[in-house]
């Protein structure tokens, strides 16, 4: 099986490969659905798999094989989500340190904040600040115009990570804190247990995303429920129970790229790109996504 | 500009149609009332502003008190709740009618977005394809329709 370095350096501007060379050659590519590649003895948490036209339900059962990084060939961004891969599995613990910086600077190189203007970073620790957070979320997301026809879809996005966030969702652990609680409870989580909501522009798209202390995402837990969510024709709604069980359904089918990094009883960051080429251009099946458990 | 967040429901009574409009969100803060359950329930959702998985059951839970022969008739649907129709089992329930519903158009040269609002009668119809007419951004360019059209409109296959 090559690496991504054998496979597609080219796709990267040549004086840049001499830094990106080590990261690119440390991780494994799979490519679906040619099956040229060798798939016995994969080590799926390092290896890639590159698609072409795999609708979510098919991603979805890559994602049930163990692969943790599926991305798309066919799309504009290819070679940015590539390297994104190949950053999460070959740095882990510089991204799990410190992860919004690599969204906020659409993982070109490590560096401080800069631009004020094309970030944001919200704390919140209650439900009744949703609507405030919103409320910034959209003013922020109007600098750019190109927003306007995404918006929508991001406000709904945001709004099921702020509360999966604040109640520690979605986890069937029957010990956890706030499970089945009413989601019109106006709780509030201490200061160190505070949510962080964050926008960023980068590269023709723009990243939302949520961090939360808790880290209580269970790989196997959540592989299952997504194929489940992704593999029925139609989806029900729980219709007892603090949340409706449609939250991640709406999060990954509304963005292009979705991205988790579990980092066990630590914290969670959630976060999804949106391409800012309009509505179908993030809703369509034709999805990378990114799902770390640490 | 400030999304408007609270949740609205107003009804008033007009022979044997109950006309309803609802605004703001439809989240974990909408309460469904008691609705008359009879005749026809035409609602105007033309107000709302956005919507999340808790106020979706919230929907799919007050459409289930419609039982026949109460007949509703859903107004201007936005795109947020439109998406979901065909994929949320309980969303629509067979005592809906949509006569109305938002259809996104984009322009990839201005990267404007206009919601056409499709019509029955005049752009659908129960056995026929959504037929709208040529959209144009704010320099005159045709605009895209920005969904998947055998996805978004599932809905009227039902």
């Amino acid at each position: 099986m090559k690496n991504v370095f054998q496979l597609y350096s080219k796709l990267w501007p040549e004086s840049s490969l001499p830094t990106l060379k080590p990261i690119l050659e440390a991780v494994k590519v799979a490519r679906f659905p040619s099956g040229k590649d060798d798939l016995r003895n994969v080590d799926h948490p390092r290896t890639i798999a590159v698609v072409k036209e795999l609708r979510l339900k098919e991603l979805m059962r890559l994602v049930g094989m163990g692969f943790e990084h599926i991305v798309q060939e066919d799309r504009e961004d290819f070679a940015q989500e590539l390297l994104t891969a190949c950053f999460m599995i070959a740095q882990p613990d510089t991204f799990f340190r410190n992860p919004i910086p690599f969204f906020v600077n659409g993982f070109k190189t490590y560096k401080a904040i800069d631009h004020p203007d094309k970030h944001l970073i919200l704390r919140f620790s209650k439900p009744s600040e949703k609507s405030t957070l919103l409320d910034w979320l959209a003013v922020f997301l109007d600098q750019q115009p190109k927003t306007n026809a995404l918006k929508d879809l991001c406000i709904q996005v945001a709004d099921e990570m702020v509360s999966n966030v604040l109640f520690n969702a979605p986890t069937s652990n029957k010990k956890r804190l706030f499970k089945d609680v009413a989601r019109t409870t106006d709780l509030e989580l201490p200061t160190s247990r505070r949510g962080k909501l964050f926008a960023c522009f980068a590269d023709h798209k723009v990243v939302i995303g949520c961090v939360d202390s808790y880290g209580s995402l269970v790989q196997k837990e959540m592989v299952e429920y997504l194929a489940k969510m992704f593999n029925e024709t139609g989806n029900e709604f729980r219709p007892t129970g603090g949340g409706a069980g449609l939250g991640m359904k709406y999060i990954i089918e509304n963005s292009g790229n979705f991205y988790l990094l579990v980092s066990p009883g630590k914290f969670t960051l959630m976060a999804c790109g949106f391409m800012l080429r309009g509505f179908q251009a993030n809703t369509n099946q034709n999805k990378n996504l990114h799902l770390c458990f640490g | 500009m400030a999304i408007n967040h609270k949740f609205r429901l107003t009804s008033f009574v007009e022979g044997d149609t109950t006309s309803i409009a609802i605004s703001g969100a439809i989240d974990e803060t909408a309460e469904f009332n008691e609705v008359r359950n009879d005749g026809r329930i035409k609602i105007d959702l033309s107000g709302v502003t956005r919507m999340n998985s808790v106020g979706t059951r919230a929907w799919c839970l007050w459409m289930q008190r419609f039982r026949a022969p109460v007949e509703v008739i859903l107004v201007n649907c936005p795109t947020i709740m439109v998406k979901n129709f065909a994929s949320i089992k309980g969303f629509l329930t067979n005592r809906c009618r949509v006569y109305s519903f938002e259809v996104p158009f984009y322009s990839p040269e201005t990267g404007e977005r206009r919601d056409f609002v499709a019509t029955w009668g005049k752009h659908f119809t129960a056995s026929s394809e959504v037929k709208i007419p040529p959209i144009l951004d704010s320099k005159g360019n045709q605009m895209v329709m920005d969904v998947h059209p055998d996805t978004y409109f599932g809905f009227l296959r039902r």
